[in-house]
Order: C-alpha cells, then structure tokens, then sequence
C-alpha cells in the first residue's frame, strides 16, 4: 500500500507530453442571446467553467480532447478542440435536461447520470430570499429538507434536517461542504438547553450574495463518499470566483425593518391579586411588595388608586419610602372602587407588546470580481446590522472574501478562497430562566407598569424604570420572581464576539483523460468569545456575575482525488474515481467566573470577589479512503459502484494498543439510472424520462468524543432548586465519578438506505416532476442507555439502538406562462418523513431528548422520533387490560372525588406519564413562484406545515399566574361539572368553576398535567414576497451602470395556524434533536426589505 | 515547480500514512478535561459536601414541609405542599445524588484506602456511608444495596430490607470507630476533612450519635442511650459543615432562586407562640428571602448534632423511666443548645425555660407535651424532623390534602421506570417503614 502512494505521487510527478490550449468563447441560445452560466466541461474530466454574465468563457484542456456547452433546458453540444483558439457554441432548446450538478467530492457529472436525488437551489432564490441566513433562505425550496427557525432573535440559529434523522442522540444537521472543505457549522450553546440566549449556527458567516449555488445530497448513495461525516446529509455550497472578462463591480445596498409577528393571547381585565382563601374565593388586590405571583386579582376596573397609607386596605408599611410614598407606583396603591382618591386604575395592559420595537436592518454589499484567460478573481465585502425587536438585542456581521483562480500551466491550476467574517451580538436571555425576557415580560400583572411611567422607548434607558435608588431591582414581585425586562435589557446582556477565518486551497494537476490529480485543503478557525452579564441584583444572580466565555474551534480538512475516465468503445463510457480524506478538529474552551460585586455599574472581574475558571479540550480525527467506478452505457444506463473505509478517533479506546481496525468501518454504495425516455420514441409530450435506484450504507460516528472511557470530574454540588456550588471549597476541588459509564466496545452507527426514483418532463420540459421515495434502517445507534441510578450511573453508551426512516420527496417544476412580456414559473416542493424508533437499549424503552421532567420529548420504542410524553388526566380503563401503559386509554375521563381533597371535582391524574403528542409535521410543502411581467418580477413562497405538535408551556405557566385569556373567561363562569365519570363510574355531577385554585391544581399551570396544553403547530405562511424591477439604464441614459434592479421583499409577512401563542416556528432547545417545546421562546417576526442593486 | 511537486508529495504521504497511527490514535479519544482517577484526599471532600448539601437542602426542605414546619406556597412548591406534586419525578435528583454521586464514591474510597492500608480513610468513609445508608432507608424504605453500584453488572440491582440496611449500618459504624482507633497507615486525613479536619475522635463520636440515632429509630432506646452517651459532649462536636457566604447552604440558594416558593408554617408559629417562644420565632419565623436570619449562607448545616443527642438521651430516659434529673439536665441542654444555634443569648433561653409549661421540673417532664414538642422545635429545618413525626404520630398534624399524612418518599420516576426490581404500587402513603408503628 505504501508503496501504491508513492507511486501515484510520482506518476503526478511525471510530465506527460501532452499539449494544452487555452480555448475562449461564447455560449449563446438559437437566438443569439447570450448565456449566462452555461456549463462548459472537458469530456471525461473534471475540469470544467461556467460562462460569465455575457456568456464568455475560457478553459484550458488538452488538444485533442472535446468540450462540451450545456445549459438548462437545452441540448448539450460537444466541439473538438484541434487546434483552433475560439469555440462558440448555439445551444438548441432541447427535450433533454443536460444539467452539470457537483456531487460528492466536488465531482461535476451529468444530473441525468445520477441514480439518486440530488437538488439545486441557485443564488437569485437565495439572495432574494429577503434572509440574511442561507439555511433560513432556503425554506421550501427542496423537498426532503426541513428548516426550523429557533427563536425570532437577531442572530438566532436555525435547524435543518435532510430526511428526518439518521442518529438518535448524535449530530442530525448535514455535513456543510463550501468549495469542496468540510466547514464548521456549529451551535454553540451556552448554559442549558432550555435556558439561556438564543445561539447562531456558524452557517450564518457566509454571506449570502457570494453564495453561486447550494446542491443538497439527500440520501445515503448520493453522500456515501463523505463518509460519517455525511450521514445526515450534506449542503454543497459553491461560492462565486469571478469570470474571465472585464472588471465587474456589484453593490447591493437593502434596508429594512423587522417588527413583533404575534403575542400570547393574554388577559387584560384581572389585576394582580388572588383570592382570599379557598373557602372565600373573593379576589383582593395584592401590592407587588407581597411578592404575589398571580392576576387572579379584581377586576381593573372595580379598582382606584389610594395614596393615604391609613387606608384600611394600605400594604405593609415597607411598601412606603421614608417620606411616605408608595413604592410600586408613582399613582399610589390601589383599593376598591370608592374608597380611595377616585382616580381609576390605570390598565398597563400595553406592557409586553408595546416593549418591543420596529427592528432595523441594513445590509451593504460590493463585490469585484473579473479575470484573464489565466487567472479570475473576485473579491466581495458587506456589512450587515440587524437590530433585534427587543430593545437592546443587536447583531453585526462583517465580511471579506476573496476568491480566485489560476491556470499556472496547461496542467496545473489552483483555486483558492479566503473569508473572514467578524460577527457581533448582544443577546437577551430567554426561556427557563428567572432572567428570561419572556417570563418577567408576560407575567407582569396588568396593574403593574414595568416601565415606571415612562413611554415604553423612554424606559429602555431610564434606569429608574426597573432600579431603585437603593440598588434593589423594581418588579411586579416585590423584587423576586422575575426580572424586570428593562433590567434583562440593560443588566442582563450576553456579548458575543465570532472572529472567524476559513479558506481552501485546491491544486488541480491534469495529466491526461485517465489521470486527473486534485487536492484540495481546507482550514476552519473561529475564535468565539461570550461574556455573560449579570448586574448584581439580577434574579439569576443575586451577587452579580460576569461570565466569560472563549471558545476557539480549529477544524481542516484535505482531500486528495484521483480520477480518470474515457469511452471504450463507441457505447461504453468508464470512469474511475480513488480519494483519500483527513479531516481534524478541535475546540479549545476557557470558562472565567467572576461573581459577587462590590457595586453594581461595574460588570467585570475586577469588581467580583469570587473568581473561578475552568478549561476545556473537545477534538477528533476522521480518515477515510475511497474507491467508485462509473459505468455508462450508451448514454442511456449509468452504474456507480461505491465503497469508502472511515477511520475516526472517536472509536479509540486511550491506553490500548493500536489496531487499525477497532478504528475503522467499510461501507459500499451502489445506484443505477436509466433514461428510459431514450428506450421511447420521441415524444411531444414526455420530453424525458428517468427511472433511478440506489442502495447504499452510510456508518454513522459517535455523537460525542470519548465515550469510550469514563473517569472523574468536578462534583456537582446543586439540586436544581438553586444555584449549584462551584468549588474549591475551602481550598478544595472534589471529585466524583462520572455518572455516564464509558463503553470500550463502542462501534460506529450504521444506516442502510434504499431509494428509488423517476426524473419526468412533459412539454419541451415546460413540466417537470421528481419523486423520489427512501426508505432507511439505522442500527446500532448509540445511545446514553439509562441505568437505574442504583447501579452507580445514570448512563451508559451503548450501540444499541434501531430506528426506520421512510419518506417521500417530490418537486414539480412548471413553466406556467412562457411569453416575451410576461412569464410564471413555478415549483411546489413536498416533504414527507417519518421516523420510527424500533429499538432502544436492553430494558430501556424511553430515552429523554429535551424538555420539563414532567413534559418532554422521548425516543420510545415504536413511536416517531421525539415523541412528547407527558401527565395526563385519569381515564376509566387506565392500567386495565388494554392499557399499553403509553399510549393515553381510551376511556372517560376520571374525576377527583374525594370530598376532602383541594381537588375535588378536577380532573384526577393518570400516575402514569403518557404520549401525548408527535412534534414531527406530517408533511412540508413549499410553493415557489416567479413571475416576470416586462422588467418587473414578482416572487412568492407559500410554506405549509402540516401538523407537528408543540407543548405549549407559555400557556401551562400563564394559566397559573391567571395572565391568559382563558382562565379571565373560566374563572367568572358559574359552576359546571367537568365532563368525565366519578370513582365510582357515575356521571360527573361535580360543580367546579375553573378558578385560580383550578388553574393552580395538579391539573392546571406547572401542574403535572400537560395534555390539555399540546397544540398542532402546523401552519400555512407567506415565507416570502418580492417585487423587483429591473432598471432600465439604457433609457435613463446611464451608462456607467450595466444593470440595475429595485426590489421589495417581504418576509413572513402572513400565516395561519391554530397553535395559540406565539408562532410555532420555534424550538426551546434550539437546533437540538429535542423539538416541539415552546416556553417564553422569542416570537417571531415580520419583516420588509427594500434592496437595491447596481452592477458596473 | 519542483519544489511544489515535493510538497505536494509530502502532502500525501503525511496525509496518508507516516501519519495513519499518530493522526488517528495516539489517545486523542482520552478525555483532557477529566481525570481518570483521583486521589483519597479529592474524593472525600465531595462526598462530604455532596451529602451535608442533599440533606441541608432538598431533604431538609421536603421534610420540613411535609411535617409542617414550612410551607409551600408557590409555584411548584404549592404542589408539593399538598402531596399531590410530590410525583417520584420530584424524587429523581435526591435519589441520584445518593447512589451516584455518595454511595459509588464512598464505596470505591473505602476500597481504595483498604488496598493501600490507610485505615483512617477507610474508617471516615464507612461512618460516612453509614449515615448516607441511614438516611436513605428511612426515607425510602427497602433500598438496593448489595447488588448496588456496580455498573453495568447488576444493571438490575435487588432491594435489599429496611432491617438488611440497618444491621449494615450498625456494622459499618463498629468497623469505622474501630479503624479510627488505630494507626492512618501513613496518610493522614487532614483539611480535606472538611468536618471534622481529620479529629478521629470527634469522628468515633460522631459515630456513636449516628448509632444512638439508629436504635431510637428501632425502638431500641437502651442501646440508643448508651451510645448517646458515648457521643457528643457539646455543639463544638456537631457532625456538622459550616457553608460561607460564597459557598452559600442549600436554603439560602433556594430562598435565593426560587424565592416565595417555601415560607414559615402556621401550624409551627401558633405552636411557638403558644409558647411564647417569641425570640426563637423572631429569628426563623421571617420571609424566606436571602436575609432571613437563620437560614444564612453560611449556616452550619449539621448532620447530626448535639441537641439532638441530648433530646434521644431526654426521650430514652423518659420511655425507660431513668433518671428525672438527668432527664431534665438533657432536656434542658437540647432546649439551651437550639437557642445557642439560633444565636440567641443565655438569657434569653433563661425567660423561656423558667415557663412551666416549658420547664415543669425533671419528674413532670411530659414525653410528648415537652420532650418530643422541644425536640420538634429545637431541630426546625433538620431532616430528622420527619423520622420523629412518623415514629411517634407526634405532634398530630392535619393533612394539607386528603386524610393522610404521607410516611415515606416515593422512589425515584427512573428507578421504577429503568429497574425492573422497584417494588411495585409504593405511594407517599404506603408501605410504612418497618420501624413506623
């Protein structure tokens, strides 16, 4: 073997005596009319160019060879280079589809040659997506991929799924490839899952208008040559390298305004308050200074302010400042209507929506890009800022790119990019979190006015809204509970700084149509440093903490690909592909804890009496080697057989001695297409016709670095009702054993994948339709199998888990009106997935992924993947014979009759927790439409997801604090049985009104009943609106530009849905395999932007 | 172009092979940020903050609320307060905390420190795992223990009796005073102690108050006296962990995070002020916020103290008919010692016990009107609370919900669900423990 490498690095090495030549040329269409990105390619290589904006192009083959033009929806036509310096080509518009697409490894090839599904998304749908996240500009624009936004915050991240799942508990975000290198697109989350900020996925670096094209490779034959690192999917990105012609320059300036989409429907009648006992349930008015959570309070209305501190229903005397005057309100108290000053309540019902702000964002891009016949380039720049709609929430991205090519000789060409992008944000807490914004912001009683007086934008910087002069924070619970949003806003930020720098080199060396050498190294760097501000006085952290965070992430990659290919005979092609692959990461983090400030205003080490700081070291290695042989038959059959053997550190076990094979694991591929349109007559209807197949295995790696071992770390001293500890304690840091056992038997995960398909164009391909159906099993799967915690540990990692994906893809591509003045084509993209989780480990049949113990998302075997479990009421025939124990019985539901209970007459509670709901959508369509009416387009994009269960916790909380609207109707309605049976199976005859002690019950708010508060989350929505117009520069007599276009585009502007609370577009534990839980998550936004662009 | 050709070269043979064993292997799989051993001095610090912290906090919490001392009253803890919340999810954390993060530690530092000899190690550890075995029996019941903490092993680990774990207990705090009584084998235990600082005597008597407890729980209450007797002489000697204003006690945390969830009860305020025990309320009977002057940031949490000896030996002597006046000297130094922990002076504690209804003199010295009533007082907040409420059906408390008040804890929601040998149908309300008549 060793020998074989340097072998073939000496036959690179060896210069053969082949002649090369620099052809140029145009590419028009029957017409004449220039084409622009027309795919030029040297037959039986992989040297290929597109053509520039005017149609030119330039490329460098051997003499002797033939090159070929093709673009979509036209007839490929081939040339013989002999000599001569110019081809131009007038491509017919064909029956054929001729389409070049970059597969796997970068290997250009013939769309029609692949026997899976691979789809294209081009730079106009992602640069007039009105996003300035490609993931999130993607939406609805391929079929089998599933993109969820995590949080309406500037800067948040968002998820994508290609294919449902393929790991249980590992990574399920496909591989991200930008020019040919494997590139970090990581989540980093800080704090826990449910709390915290909202996080970026690093994805959001790129900047969109250098974006040339995305191809999604979906399923396991089309990804099997990256490996593992491909198993969920890989995005391959190619970004724009400039063209050989004049400099070309191109600004695009857009602004923009994003505002608040919907709030929770909440209550705005009931003041803060409670009732005065359960046997006198009259409702009185309690002064913030009791620390009253709830708005089970009189009505507003029936209240007016007081501010005699003799009144007889005054509050304590500590609610009043030495000179006597109330503190919660500069208005006064409040009493019952009559017996104070006569002024009526005010209603501060404008609390929470009123807070946020119209958001505004700008984005200026310029980009430089043109060449010679030897060398192209482009070089770009933009500056983005992006207020959030929360007041103080900011997010900046710088970028630079350069990008370039070399023709150094007729063998030898290299191609490299270079990007740095800075990124800035100022996050907002959110979620699970006495700092969350959401939590203080919606709970806040309508009798409470957050902002102290002033108008909602004043507050923002008016520290007497939410401080006190003495230090102590002003808010709704007399200083407890919740923070006040301004003081999340002003003392509660998290500043991140994203230096990031990432580029590939690739040299391609062409020694003949059999030898053909590329390498190609990529490096990944990204410095990420957090800091985590809590002014002392904050709820989260009553002494104050300054909570600093650096992360640095190195991550490179090289690939090195051998391939070679030429016609046998007349009818057979061959071609032959060898590659060997080596990819290292490592994430170095450095955690600094100052806490307990002398003084509030300081934020900063310097000002903490308790420092400590802890480190930490996450790395991996990955090889593999890869073999594929291509074979096509007359243009008409295409096999592709495919094997790859992966080695990855993550199988070690340290201190063992080294076997190649405890590291390593072969898969093989294979797929087949067949034109089946070229076996028909010529048909006026069916233009063409594809019957395609594929089988292949993809291993899966560990989700996690060392799993293999475990040993020791830092007690855990907390119960979760407080802060935990951090040592040294008295000097001394303790230890304890992990409570996740290792497993020295570890192997990699494994998917085996079917899928079969048809490509089929009707009408010159006026028509298109693409199904595509797969069907998958994941074995193996590695999970934290839970142990009771009696043996020691709460976890082990074992292969042991087993999950089918099936699913259907489908696109239909029609060309509606094809006319001069005006054209409309349009696309629908369907998704449907399921997953089943078959098996989980020895004994374990649920596996928690995230959410609330007594609510959350599970694998459970024979249930779809992130099933939610959860309390639910009793029914009649709960724990009989035909209870599953899961599922919830069929049967009435029970209620409590026991007289003496504080729950008499509610629903009773199943002691065991059920599923009660499936937070995966049925399907996914997305509808693209492009109209062009002379120079004006119009673009828009329905999106609808149907169904996909959310646990809607905002609801669950709100109902106990009596914030919701429901329980303002519920509470005032007269006695009524709730519908159900008694113990004894009679009719419920139990009057109950739904009241404060109702909503505070087991079966109300932070109750361990969940059922009642799992809502469809399925929507339908207007993804994107835009209207452009293309300048006419010649008319208006300017020269100096060569286009122009005006645009509008509009973002997320409609949509309906039945979840009732914020738009369920959105996922507490961000891009995690948990989904379906909303608690005080951002809401979402809408969004207008105005976008000019200029080229010179 | 010769040059590039030999790096390119290098390229491919570094990527390829030179580098094959080193790239991949060469134990980049081992864990950087965690050690994969320790040693004695690192692990008995953890166990020892680790159980002070479990008992101080969650234990101490749920305890004193169900023998309403506090009361839940928001959120949650409004839940718990009525039983009805108090689901065996709620009892996950507890139970984790003891088998996974004290009794696996503890186990593997008695074996450590048996193989090298360093026998006063060993002899901490076995008094220390006999406390944490004491506490979980009483709270759970049947427990596993000989098949438990051993991984992957027993992956169902049996129950073993409540009477099974005693006689352990009892077992493993003979052989601990006995190691504690010879040589440290050539390491001694010293700040990393942070109970005692290494004091082995002050350990042996720790030992004994952990003995005197166990046979007051079993009704054996001449054992309990004698070794009551032979345990602690002042509160200097309390098994205790003092907490700092940085390393805050569990109560402080949660009146810190989850502040107005737990407050003062009622039922124990009306039975102090019955009492005119208004300094003793003064200090506890406050708001539950980080001021509150008892439970401190730095309070020091003990696991068993003093005056809970002396109120064993005042209980002991009166369910035996023993001596009246050593009865009352007992009696008295429990009641004199809660004041001392409350921060209260002498004199104060003077006011108080020359009330007869608190002091009637050694023989009138009622069981239940003074020497459970004084105990049930004077260990406010302390987990034990809840053993004396069940042991004795005193002080006669109303159910805040239903008709029971519940007996045990549930097991915890993963035990039942992830070990198939959890004892079915176990509620707050049945079964009793085998020592609750």
């Amino acid at each position: 073997m060793k020998h074989s490498i340097y072998f073939m690095a000496l036959i690179m090495c060896i210069q053969v005596a082949f002649a090369q030549s620099t052809i140029t040329g145009n590419v028009t269409d029957d017409l004449g009319v220039p084409l622009p990105g027309a795919t030029i390619l040297e037959v039986g290589t992989n040297n290929g160019t597109t053509t520039d904006f005017d149609g030119n192009y330039s490329i460098t083959v051997q003499d002797g060879s033939s090159i070929s033009a093709g673009f979509v929806g036209y007839e490929t036509s081939t040339a013989v280079v002999s000599g001569q310096d110019q081809i131009n080509f007038s491509l017919q518009q064909g029956n054929q589809l001729e389409e070049v697409v970059v597969t796997s490894l970068g290997i250009k090839r013939e769309s029609k040659a692949l026997g899976y599904s691979i789809q294209t998304v081009g730079s106009d749908d992602i640069a007039n997506s009105g996003s300035n996240s490609a993931l999130d500009a993607l939406v609805g624009k391929a079929a089998g991929v599933q993109i969820t936004r995590s949080a309406g915050s500037a800067g948040g991240g968002s998820r994508i799924l290609i294919r449902g799942v393929t790991s249980m508990i590992g990574n399920n975000q496909p591989l991200i490839v930008i020019d040919g290198v494997r590139t970090n697109n990581e989540t980093l989350n800080s704090g826990s899952s449910t709390a915290g900020t909202a996080t970026s996925n690093r994805l959001m670096d790129l900047n969109n208008d250098d974006i040339e094209s995305i191809n999604i490779l979906k399923g396991s034959a089309a990804t099997a040559l990256y490996g593992t690192a491909g198993a969920a999917g890989v995005v391959v990105i190619t970004t724009k390298k400039g063209a050989e012609g004049e400099m070309k320059v191109s600004y695009t300036h857009s602004t923009g305004v994003d505002w608040l989409s919907t709030t929770f429907n909440m209550q705005t009648e009931f003041a803060q308050g409670r009732n005065r006992s359960r046997s006198n349930r009259t409702s009185y008015w309690r002064s913030p200074g009791t620390g009253e959570s709830s708005s089970y309070g009189p009505r507003i209305t029936d209240l007016e302010y007081s501010t005699d501190p003799n009144h007889p229903d005054a509050p304590s005397a500590s609610d009043f400042d030495s000179e006597g005057n109330y503190l919660w309100d500069k208005n006064g108290f409040l009493v019952p209507k009559g017996t104070g000053n006569g002024v009526a309540a005010n209603n501060y019902q404008d609390n929470y929506r009123g807070f946020f702000r119209d958001a505004m964002q700008s984005l200026n891009n310029l980009s430089i890009s043109g060449g010679s016949e030897k060398a192209t380039y482009k070089f770009s720049t933009s500056y983005l800022t992006n207020e959030g709609i929360v007041p103080n929430e900011e997010y900046g991205r710088k970028t630079f790119s350069l990008a370039g090519t070399l023709q150094a000789n007729d063998k030898l060409k290299f191609t490299t990019t270079f990007n740095f992008i800075r990124s800035d944000y100022d996050r907002i807490q959110q979620g699970s979190n006495t700092s969350g914004l959401l939590l203080g912001l919606y709970r806040t009683p309508i009798s409470f006015d957050n902002a102290n007086g002033f108008s909602a934008p004043d507050a923002v910087d008016s520290p007497s809204a939410y401080i006190f002069p003495n230090g102590k924070q002003r808010n709704y619970r007399g200083g407890g509970g919740y923070d006040n949003p301004y003081w999340i806003i002003n003392n509660a930020l998290r500043e991140e700084t994203v230096n990031r720098v990432y580029g590939s080199f690739a040299v391609e060396y062409n020694v003949n149509k059999w030898l053909n050498a590329v390498l190609n190294v990529g490096a990944d760097f990204t410095s990420d440093i957090r800091k985590q501000n809590f002014e002392k006085g904050s709820r989260t952290s009553s002494q104050g903490l300054s909570s600093l965070s650096q992360y640095t992430t190195y991550q490179s990659d090289a690939i090195l690909n051998i391939s070679g290919g030429d016609a046998i005979t007349d009818k057979l092609n061959l071609n032959y592909l060898v590659s060997a692959n080596a990819f290292s990461f490592q994430r170095t983090g450095l955690f600094t804890d100052g806490s307990n400030f002398a003084f509030q205003g300081f934020i900063n080490l310097a000002n903490a009496s308790n420092i400590t700081g802890s480190e930490s070291l996450l790395r991996n290695t990955q090889m593999g080697l890869v073999a594929q042989v291509e074979a096509d038959w007359d243009s008409t059959f295409y096999l592709t057989l495919a094997a790859r053997q992966d080695y990855d550190s993550r199988l070690g076990v340290p201190g063992t001695e080294f076997k190649g094979s405890d590291y390593s694991f072969v898969y093989p591929a294979a797929s087949l297409s067949v034109l089946v349109s070229e076996l028909l007559p010529k048909s006026d209807v069916l233009s063409f016709a594809k019957v395609r197949a594929s089988w292949a295995q993809v291993g899966g790696p560990p989700p996690f670095s060392y799993l293999t071992t475990s040993g020791y770390g830092i007690t855990n001293v907390g119960d979760g009702w407080g802060d935990a500890l951090s040592w040294p304690i008295q000097g001394i840091t303790g230890f304890e054993i992990d409570s996740v056992l290792g497993n020295s038997d570890l192997k990699s995960e494994l998917t085996e994948e079917v899928e079969f398909g048809v490509d089929l164009r009707f009408f010159k391909n006026r028509v298109g339709l693409d199904v595509a159906y797969y069907n998958r099993k994941m074995t193996d799967a590695i999970l934290n199998a839970s142990l009771p915690t009696s043996t020691g540990y709460q976890n082990v990692w074992l292969n042991s888990g087993e999950m089918t994906g099936k699913g259907i893809e489908a696109t239909l591509n029609l060309g509606i009106v094809e006319s001069e003045d005006f054209s409309w084509d349009s696309q629908v993209n369907y998704t449907t997935n399921e997953n089943i989780v078959e098996q989980l480990a020895p004994g374990l049949d649920k596996l928690f992924l995230a959410g609330f113990s007594s609510a959350g998302s599970y694998l459970i075997a024979g249930n779809q993947y992130g099933a939610v479990v959860g309390g639910s009421y009793l029914r009649t025939g709960s724990g009989g014979a035909n209870d599953d124990g899961l599922n919830i019985p069929e049967g009435e539901v029970v209620v409590n009759s026991d007289p003496t209970s504080n729950e008499y007459g509610y629903q009773a509670v199943d002691p065991v927790q059920r599923a009660i709901g499936n937070p995966n959508p049925d399907f996914i369509v997305g509808w693209n439409n492009k109209l062009r009416i002379k120079s004006f387009n119009i673009g828009f994009l329905l999106d609808w997801r149907q169904g996909g269960d959310m646990l809607n916790g905002v609801a669950w909380a709100l109902s106990f604090f009596g914030r919701d609207q429901l329980s303002a109707e519920t509470r005032v309605e007269s006695p009524t049985p709730i519908v159900g049976v008694k113990a004894d199976g009679t009719p419920n005859d139990i009057p109950i009104v739904r009241d404060q002690y109702y909503y505070q019950s087991s079966v109300g708010g932070f109750g361990s009943v969940w059922e009642q508060f799992v809502e469809d989350g399925g929507w339908l929505r207007l993804r994107e609106v835009s209207l452009g117009w293309d300048i006419p520069m010649a008319d208006l007599g300017i020269d100096f530009i060569d286009s122009g276009n005006l645009s509008v585009v509009g973002r997320n502007l409609w949509y309906s849905t039945e979840y009732n609370g914020v738009d369920p577009e959105t996922s507490l534990t961000g891009v995690g395999n948990g989904q379906g839980v909303d608690y005080f998550n951002m809401p979402s936004t809408r969004s207008v932007m105005f976008k000019l662009n200029l080229n010179l | 172009m010769k040059r590039l050709e030999n790096i390119l070269k290098t390229v491919f043979c570094v990527l390829l092979f030179t580098a094959c064993e080193s790239f991949i292997a060469d134990d980049i799989n081992l864990d950087p940020n965690n050690p994969s051993s320790v040693t004695l001095n690192a692990v008995l610090p953890s166990i020892q903050v680790r159980h002070m912290d479990v008992y101080g906090g969650q234990t101490s919490r749920v305890n004193s609320m169900l023998s309403q001392q506090v009361e839940g009253v928001a959120r949650q803890w409004s839940s718990f307060n009525d039983y009805s919340g108090l689901t065996p999810t709620r009892f996950i954390t507890v139970w984790d905390i003891y088998y996974g993060e004290i009794l696996i530690e503890v186990n593997k530092m008695i074996s450590d420190a048996s193989e090298d000899g360093y026998n006063h190690y060993a002899g901490i550890g076995q008094i220390l795992k006999a406390a944490a075995l004491m506490d979980m029996t009483d709270w759970w019941g049947d427990i596993p223990y000989t098949e438990a903490v051993l991984g992957i092993d027993k992956i169902n680990p049996a129950f073993d009796s409540q009477q099974a774990i005693y006689t352990e207990v009892f077992s493993l705090l003979n052989s601990g005073v006995s190691l504690l009584s010879g040589g440290n084998g050539g390491f001694a235990v010293g700040s990393d102690d942070v109970i005692f600082g290494g004091d082995t005597s002050k350990w042996i008597k720790a030992a004994n108050a952990i003995k005197a407890r166990g046979h007051l729980h079993l009704g054996d209450y001449a054992a309990a006296l004698s070794a009551a007797k032979s345990s602690f002489t002042s509160r200097a000697d309390n098994m205790s962990y003092k907490f700092s204003s940085t390393q805050q006690a569990g109560w402080w945390r949660f009146n810190d995070g989850r502040t107005g969830d737990l407050e003062f009860h009622p039922y124990l305020r009306e039975m102090m002020t019955a009492l005119n025990d208004t300094d003793r309320l003064g200090v506890w009977d406050q708001t539950f916020i980080t001021s509150h002057d008892y439970l401190k940031a730095d309070y020091d949490q003990a696991y068993i103290s003093y005056r809970e000896i002396q109120f064993i030996i005042a209980e002991c002597l009166s369910r035996t008919n023993g001596s009246a006046s050593e009865m009352e000297t007992a009696y008295l130094n429990g009641i004199k010692a809660s004041f001392a922990e409350t921060g209260l002076s002498d004199a104060a504690y003077d006011t108080y016990v020359a009330q007869a209804e608190v002091n009637p003199g050694g023989a009138s010295l009622d069981l239940e009107d003074h020497i459970l009533t004084q105990k049930y007082i004077g260990l406010f907040v302390q987990p034990e609370v809840f053993n004396d409420l069940r042991r004795n059906d005193f002080p006669v408390l109303t159910p805040t919900s239903g008709s029971q008040i519940p007996v045990r804890w549930n097991y915890s929601e993963f035990e039942i669900l992830f070990n198939s040998n959890t004892p079915a149908g176990g509620t707050l309300f049945s079964p009793k423990n085998s020592w609750d008549n």
